[in-house]
Parts: structure tokens; sequence; C-alpha cells
């Protein structure tokens, strides 16, 4: 059985306009967002609240357009400072949450057949 | 028009680079990405002409940038798209001088398209307004504007001179049709305050009861059927020329509210408390000897000597010698250039028939009789009998115009009457007290 999808591209079609402009977005997405995420893992484990937050918030945009459900309030818990400490308790889970959640997502989206196309 | 720059600065390369790609849609933007604060404004010399900048950047927030931008370059547009969604936040940086601010959501996509049309859209009439303000200017440029170069006319120019230097009212006097509304254009497009307005009101033209709420303005709710604030010429003009033209027709109610806002150089408008202050040039006009109107109780003496300021007297165009010909040809030249007609000259006797006339309507009478000319003259010289004179006001004036016999003057009476009265005989021998058949003996031997 083929596990559920985790994201939706509907509003970045509407917003790229044809499939070249999605798929370039999704080559980025998959560049990107592992740098981004290997950079908010460094700030939970080194306890740095300004970097871990920083990169949350850099994270939430692409999380929406990509519509990324499951981690649209996981990641509101911590893109502003004040966010994480008031969050504190449930930091492990959170963050925890975000890489199973990315990694699923980056899985199915090498499986996406718009990028399986490409030449 | 040149390109249309946006500048993207973005972090995020995801969310950066899908701005790019989505406003590169639109051929006509050239989008340039940038992903810190430092590396945008070091980049602001190439002009952008919108910047869409992201709240949260590495070395700098979005706040600093904007202040930098608004400090260097304060017309640049700058459209906030941020992640943050606290309102205070928005309103800040909208008082701060931020052109918009957008939340990244499902709707960035339109709104920042409408945004960058709209800010297109008004740099595109802004640089209009630019042009056209220059053409004004160009047009109002004193040899455009006044042509000739009689005695009488210099002494204008010298006086238009010495008004263009200061702010001191002016009062323009001289009959109709001599350009009087022209050389207050002229003034003002010369003057410094050319940047700003110049509002023209003829005061003979509006009621007595409405003069008040258009010069002054009225506050909501000040009397029936005041249903917004209305602005006043005196403040719509700001910093620029108010001009008003027959002011000899004001009434002495509203003369005495007039002196009143002059001296205090501050005004309330109708059914309003707050003072508005007065910084608008003024300059007046009329076709009435405003000295002889205070002797007959028709104009206030005091307001008579606030606006005599600097005087400016327009001469009659039969007074204006030579002037008459230089005009005649510069309006013949410029009628056949808009209406794609050969370049036409005037011959000796339409140059003869043109100075014996007492053109009563002046310089605006001129145009109108050379204008008809270059379409009644077929060649490429217009001749004495392509040129008519049909002023309304000619009386017994058009007698004098002319020396001539005796003979010579009975017979443009009675050519002068059959035109009037529309060749009816009876009627003009009637009125002129002669037998119908010394017409019909005239026009027998072709004499009339």
């Amino acid at each position: 059985m083929r596990a559920e999808k985790l994201y939706d591209i509907t509003q970045l079609s509407l917003m790229m306009g044809d499939a070249e402009g999605i798929r370039m977005m999704l080559n980025i997405f998959l560049e990107s967002t592992p740098k981004i995420l290997l950079e908010l893992n460094e700030g939970f484990t080194t306890n740095d609240i300004e970097k871990l937050s920083r990169c949350a918030h850099k994270l939430k945009a692409s999380l929406d357009m990509m519509k990324i459900e499951t981690l649209y309030n996981t990641i509101r818990k911590v893109d502003r400072y004040e966010n994480v400490i008031s969050n504190l308790d449930q930091l492990p889970s959170i963050i925890e949450k975000i890489n199973t959640t990315l990694e699923a997502v980056f899985a199915q989206l090498r499986d996406e057949p718009l990028l399986k196309d490409q030449v | 028009m040149s390109a249309f720059k946006v500048f993207v600065v973005e972090d995020d390369p995801f969310y950066g680079e899908m701005l790019k790609y989505h406003i590169s849609l639109n051929p006509d933007y050239v989008v340039e990405k940038f992903e810190t604060g430092k590396e945008v404004l070091n980049n602001l010399y190439k002009n952008p002409s919108v910047i869409s900048l992201d709240y949260s950047l590495p070395d700098m927030s979005g706040l600093e940038v904007l202040r930098k931008v608004k400090e260097n370059y304060p017309d640049v547009p700058v459209i906030i798209v941020s992640g943050q969604e606290d309102v205070s936040t928005a309103v800040n940086l909208l008082k701060e001088g931020a052109y918009d601010y957008f939340v990244k959501d499902d709707e960035t996509k339109d709104r920042i398209w409408n945004a960058l049309k709209n800010i297109r859209d008004r740099i595109k009439l802004e640089k209009e307004i630019d042009v056209l303000k220059e053409e004004i200017g160009k047009k109002y440029a004193f040899g455009n504007i006044i042509k000739g170069n009689s005695a009488e006319i210099k002494k204008v120019f010298t006086m238009i001179e010495k008004a263009i230097g200061t702010s001191i009212i002016v009062s323009i006097t001289g009959e109709t049709g001599t350009g009087k509304d022209l050389v207050a254009k002229a003034i003002h497009y010369n003057s410094n305050r050319s940047k700003f307005p110049f509002v023209a009101i003829n005061v003979s033209a509006i009621p007595k009861d409405l003069i008040e709420s258009e010069l002054f303005g009225f506050e909501k709710g000040s009397f029936t059927g005041a249903n917004y604030r209305k602005i006043g010429k005196f403040e719509e003009a700001g910093k620029g020329t108010i001009f008003l033209d027959e002011i000899g027709e004001m009434d002495l109610n509203m003369q005495s509210k007039l002196l009143r806002v002059l001296q205090e150089k501050e005004l309330t408008r109708i059914g309003g408390h707050s003072l508005v202050k007065v910084e608008a040039r003024l300059v007046v006009a009329t076709h009435r000897n405003l000295a002889e109107e205070v002797q007959k109780g028709r104009f206030r003496q005091d307001l008579y000597y606030r606006l005599l300021g600097l005087p400016i007297f327009l001469p009659p165009l039969k007074e204006r010698g030579n002037d008459i010909l230089i005009l005649a040809r510069f309006f013949v030249d410029d009628f056949c250039e808009e209406n794609n007609l050969p370049k036409k000259s005037l011959s000796h006797n339409a140059q003869e028939k043109l100075l014996s006339y007492s053109f009563p309507g002046n310089v605006r009478e001129l145009k109108a009789i050379m204008e008809l000319s270059a379409v009644m003259s077929n060649g490429d010289v217009i001749d004495d009998s392509d040129i008519s004179f049909s002023s309304p006001d000619r009386n017994t004036d058009f007698l004098l115009d002319q020396d001539d016999t005796l003979q010579g003057y009975t017979r443009r009476i009675i050519k002068y009457y059959l035109d009037k009265y529309d060749n009816n005989i009876v009627r003009v021998a009637k009125k002129l007290d002669i037998g119908k058949s010394t017409i019909y003996r005239m026009l027998k031997n072709k004499e009339i």
C-alpha cells in the first residue's frame, strides 16, 4: 500500500505556471531544505535557540508552499525565539517530527513523476 | 520606458527563487535576487524600480534595510514579504515608509503581482506628469507665449520679468482678448512656483453666492448639501499661483472677505474653525479700470491698494503697430503646421488691411481672423480678399479705422447695416431713414 502523500504541489503549480517552473522549484527544495534542516538540528543540539528559530522561520514559507500540512502547526512552535522558549519541554519531539516528516517528503519527492521525467 | 527592475531580497533559496521566477513571468520585468541586506544595499546604485524585501535576513532585519533604502533612495517603493504574521510589525514597517506588507501565504502571488502592476502604472503616470510639466514650461516660456517687439509690449516683458523674481501680487489690466491669462501663466511657469499648481478662476463666471465656497472651501455639514469637505482654490493652489480673472466683477461683500484673507494670509473654510495658511501667490486681472470702479463705489479702495502690487498693463493690439503682422504670421504658421497645410505668406495688401483694422477683440480676434484666412486662401499667399473682419463689437468704431471720403463712409455704413440685418433692404432703409431706392441703386451700380 502506498503511503499518503505528505505534500501537495497545487499551490506551487499556480505560482509557477508551467511544468518547467515546478520542476525547478522541487529541485531547489530537495537541494536547499536538507541544508537548512541540518543547521536547524545543529541549533538544537548546541542549544543555539537563535539559530534554531531562524532556520525554522526560513523553512516555514517553503513548507507552506509545498502544503506539508503535518508540519503547519509544528514549525510555528519554533519559528521565533519566544515560541521556542515557550515550547522548550516539547522541543525534542518537535524536532523529531520535523526531521522524520521531511525525510519522508524527500523520499516521496524523489519518486515524483515530474522529477523522474526530467532529462 | 526603461526596464522595470525588481529586486527580490530573500535568504530562503526556495522562496526567493519562486518569487523571482513568478515575477519574471512578466517579460517587462527584470528581476535580480539578493540573499542578504548588505548585498542589496550595495546594489542600490542600479536604481531598482521596486524592492521586494524579506523581513528576516541573516545579517540585518528588514526594518534596518528599509530605513537605509529610504534614507538614500526615498522614491524606491519597498514591499515587505514576510513570514511574520505580527500586525504591529506590519504597522511599524508601513509607518517607516514600506509601500505594502504581505505575509507569505497562498495570496502572496496575486498580491505581489497587483502591487508591481500598480507601482509600474504609478511610475508611468509620474513620468507622464514630468513630461507634461516640462512641455507646459516650454509652452509658457516667455518667447513662446507673448509675441512682438513693439515698445509697448517690451514694457510688458520688463514688468513680467520683475514679477517672476518676487512673490508680489500682480494686477493685470487690458481690454478683452489682450492675453491677460497668458501673462498670468507666463509669470507662474517662469517663476520658482512652477512646480506647484496654477489655479485659475474667473470671478465673473461664478454666481456670487458660490464664490466664497469656491475660493475658501467648506466643511462637511456646514450648509444643506455640504455632504463632503471641499478644498477651496486658495488651498488647492498651495505654494503655486492663484489667478483671479475679472476681479472687478467681485461683489463688495466678497471683496471684504478677500481683503481679510490677503491681510491675514490665512483663511477659514466655510463652517470650519481651523485656520488654513495661505501661501499661494496672487495674480488678478480685469478689463475694467479699477480706479474708476473705486470712485463709483463698486470696488473697495482698501482692496484696490492691496491688489495693486505690480501693475501690468496690456496694450490693445491696435496700439502695437507691427506686432499685428508678427502675430498674424505666427498664427498662420501655427495653424498651417497643426493642419498639415503648406506654409502661407501675407501679401502686401493683406498686411495693409490688417494694419488698418482696429481689432476690438484684440489678439484673440486676430487669431480667429488669421486662421480663417489660412483656410480661405487657395495658394501659398494670403491676400486681402481672404481676410474678413466680422467682429460683433464693430459699431461706429469701424468707420474711423481708416480715412475715407463721405461717399465711401456712406457705402460702408449701408454695407454694415445690410450685413447686420441679413440684406433686408426695407429694414435698413427704415433704420437709416433713407429711401429703399437709394440702396437698390447702389446695389445695381455695384457700389456696395
